[in-house]
């Protein structure tokens, strides 16, 4: 039985943060995550795709006060792997 | 140990550092709803439960137009934030319970029409009213704490 697993795609610093913010809420807004994590468009957009392409993340678009807003949210596969990385992370911290 | 071990378990520390304060941040974003406009949604279903229940329909629209107003002012506030809060429940939890709650609130208002008529007890309608602005009220409260002790256990 695997009670964890370490995950290249997650550990990234960005990737993380992102996985960070998401697994304790439902869903957050693109701009949410921007400020958070204070990077550019560009670089936090690369970063979704990448956690979409292996299907960590999903969106879902939507109107908020008559503005377009991009919401993401962790699926099942996501909020696993992310939960099997974090107890990697303790395993390893534990090991010291 | 060596060298690499030490730079793996501090770079895994650092990790969960990142991770633990990215969580807080998200959390803290999650504005739940103030007690003071739960406190009025409870007391505007406590009092339209109260008035059907003694059988004066006169405030009725305006009172539902006011629960619908406050209830898109909660989703509203929750969407401008631009976080939403995960529902620890299940689907299945949250369709039993709303199945129980709706059957609930129309109980309430024939229970109190049927101790006003035949009871003449008219005070009845309005124990009921108040028992529901009551319940709704320690909802509120009872979420309000609940997101209180995730912060403070995230931040920890």
């Amino acid at each position: 039985m695997v009670h964890s697993k370490f995950d290249p795609i997650i550990h990234a610093p960005n990737r993380l943060q992102i996985c960070a913010l998401l697994s304790p809420l439902d869903q957050v807004e693109f701009r949410v995550i921007r400020e958070e994590l204070d990077v550019s468009d560009s670089v936090l957009s690369k970063h979704i795709k990448q956690l979409e392409d292996v299907g960590y993340i999903k969106q879902k678009k939507s109107k908020v006060n008559g503005r377009a807003c991009r919401w993401f949210h962790l699926t099942d596969k996501g909020r696993s792997a992310f939960e099997l990385h974090v107890e990697e992370l303790k395993r390893i911290v534990s090991d010291l | 140990m060596t060298e690499k071990k030490q730079i793996q378990t501090k770079e895994a520390q650092e990790a969960l550092d990142s991770i633990n304060e990215m969580k807080y941040a998200g959390l803290k974003r999650v504005l739940p709803t103030p007690i003071w406009l739960g406190a009025i949604l409870g007391i505007l279903i406590g009092t339209q439960i109260a008035l059907l229940g003694a059988e004066i329909r006169t405030y009725n629209t305006i009172l539902i137009v006011l629960i619908v107003i406050m209830v898109i002012a909660i989703i509203n506030k929750t969407q401008s934030t631009g976080v939403a809060e995960r529902i620890l429940f299940s689907k299945r939890t949250i369709i039993i319970s709303l199945t129980c709650t709706i059957p609930l609130y129309f109980l309430a208002i024939i229970s109190g029409q049927y101790l006003n008529n035949h009871f003449e007890y008219n005070c009845a309608s309005v124990v009921i009213g108040f028992f529901f602005t009551i319940v709704i009220w320690s909802l509120m409260i009872g979420a309000y704490r609940a997101y209180n002790k995730r912060l403070n256990t995230s931040r920890s």
